[in-house]
């Protein structure tokens, strides 16, 4: 037993004298003169570091034996900086790592994709606008994974329906809560008709598919030029700050503005083009619509209607259209 | 003869949804860009189908040349619970006219070529302001696969369930294009 005590003993003396430390404190900066809240400074060869606070002030408590400081930011140089005698360090930091892939989290602020820990998927301005497109979300088309993007009817302006990860809802809306630069934009559509409303002289009934009139929604209002990223966020970890309505996910749009130290850029997009209808029913051309109600036939058995190419109506036949 | 038991027809859910994207340089001026999006698996009730095989237009109805025919692999009842094969020639009409909802069904698969596109980076070193100028020619859904069965429509467009979330129902909309065009793009 004693024996034991007198180990344990000598191994805490021998953990303190390793253990001798100081605390170093000083201010993080960028050099535009920023104070960068959150930085990482870590001890070099010790794993143990300490993030910058919203002043960008930082106290580490590091061993005799550190010698150099690890200081990284998003968006700048990642800088090694020698301990010296002092206990005072301030660190400035260099800009210029580009940041290649960032993600624009739900809270607006840009990280680095490798720091999120959730489903996401940014596409940045040039992938977007590859070629020319009418509206943002049909930009997006065949982009990101595991998102369906579908259009009510190939028209200029029909509604663009996005769902993230699929249909997870029976009774509530699908569509994914657009999110621009912080403002929360519906999806939902502006439509009418399926009610009451009389159209071409025929009521419609509740439901009827055949009176509905699309005007189209507003995540089709974008233009595609001003979007900077587009960051997809996909499920509920990722869409906690919008609550019930990032429910089917949200899809961040951030438009393109000015930086501190930029110069003025100037881009002009100038594009035309041509559209044709495709993948139409195919139609037969062999004989006419319809169908004839030929009385010489069998009474009132209804026969399609004729060749386009015989020379007339069979005399007792009354072509009429149906639907 | 129809069941009075309502059947499960069938998903509008895919099995899976596949993109496969490239760009690539050549000499260092000319980027080419091509994408490629697809669906696999589910269903969706055409509109047009019902509209064009009752009107006697989709091509569909011109099987057999429109002379009565035995439908294949079709059975008659034998009066007393079992089947027995058809033989009765059907006039064309009358079956296609009394098709159930279930034949308006089509498999919603598809392949799309959603984006070509090949664009030229002219040189600007010795074109001030410019910075950058390119030119490109582009194409939108330039090809596509879709099902055999599927004449009729294009499977991703969703009519009225597009906005309602009442999904894979098209409802004889507008069809869908494809788009040819140039563009230039000047930075300065």
């Amino acid at each position: 037993m004693k024996q034991l005590l007198t180990t344990l003993l000598l191994l805490l003396a021998v953990c303190g004298t390793s253990m001798a430390q100081r605390s170093i404190t000083g201010i993080v900066t960028g050099d535009d003169g920023e104070t960068l809240v959150g930085a990482t400074i870590a001890i070099k060869g010790v794993a143990r570091g300490t993030l910058s606070d919203f002043n960008g002030k930082y106290t580490l408590e590091v061993p005799d034996g550190a010698k150099t400081l690890v200081v990284s930011y998003t968006g700048y140089k990642t800088q090694e900086v020698s301990i010296g005698a002092s206990n005072a360090l301030d660190i400035v930091l260099e800009t210029g790592t580009s940041l290649s892939e960032v993600v624009i989290t739900a809270t607006g602020l840009t990280r680095n994709k490798s720091d999120v820990v959730y489903a996401n998927q940014t596409v940045n301005s040039e992938d977007l606008n590859s070629v020319t497109n009418k509206s943002v979300l049909n930009a997006l088309q065949g982009k990101v994974a595991g998102v369906k993007i579908g259009a009510a009817s190939g028209a200029v302006g029909a509604s663009t329906r996005v769902v993230l990860r699929g249909e997870t809802s029976l009774t509530q809306g699908n569509n994914a809560l657009i999110v621009i630069d912080g403002v929360p934009v519906s999806n939902a559509t502006a439509g009418a008709g399926g009610g009451s409303e009389t159209l071409n002289g025929s009521t419609g009934r509740t439901g009827d598919r055949d009176n509905y009139v699309d005007f189209g929604n507003r995540g089709n209002d974008i233009n595609p030029d001003d979007v900077e990223s587009v960051t997809v966020l996909k499920g509920p970890a990722a869409t906690t700050l919008y609550g019930s309505r990032g429910g089917s996910g949200v899809i961040l749009i951030t438009t393109k503005k000015g930086k501190k130290g930029d110069k003025a850029n100037v881009s002009v997009s100038s594009s035309y083009s041509v559209e044709e209808a495709y993948l139409l029913y195919q139609n037969q051309q062999k004989y006419g619509s319809g169908y004839a109600t030929c009385g010489g036939c069998g009474g009132a058995t209804p026969q399609w209607a004729i060749r386009c190419k015989a020379r007339s109506w069979p005399t007792s036949a009354v072509i009429s259209p149906t639907s | 003869m129809q069941s009075a038991e309502l059947a499960n027809l069938g998903s509008y859910q895919p099995d899976f949804l596949a993109t496969m994207g490239t760009e690539f340089t050549i000499a260092k001026r000319i980027s080419v860009r091509a994408l490629l999006d697809g669906k696999k698996g589910g269903v969706f009730y055409s509109g047009t189908k019902l509209s064009t095989e009752n009107n006697g237009t989709a091509i569909t109805t011109i099987t057999n040349d429109r002379q009565p025919y035995v439908i294949p692999n079709s059975v008659v009842a034998d009066g007393s619970g079992g089947f027995t094969t058809n033989t009765t020639p059907t006039n064309a009409y009358a079956y296609v006219q009394n098709q159930p909802a279930g034949t308006y069904l089509l498999d919603a698969s598809y392949l799309k070529l959603r984006e070509l596109a090949v664009s030229y980076n002219i040189p600007t070193s010795n074109m001030r302001p410019f910075k950058r100028i390119t030119v490109g020619v582009f194409a939108k859904n330039l090809k596509y696969w879709v099902a055999k069965e599927n004449t009729f429509a294009d499977p991703e467009v969703g009519g009225v369930g597009a906005a309602s979330d009442a999904v894979g129902i098209e409802t004889t909309t507008t069809p869908t294009f494809r788009s040819f065009g140039a563009e230039l793009r000047l930075n300065f």
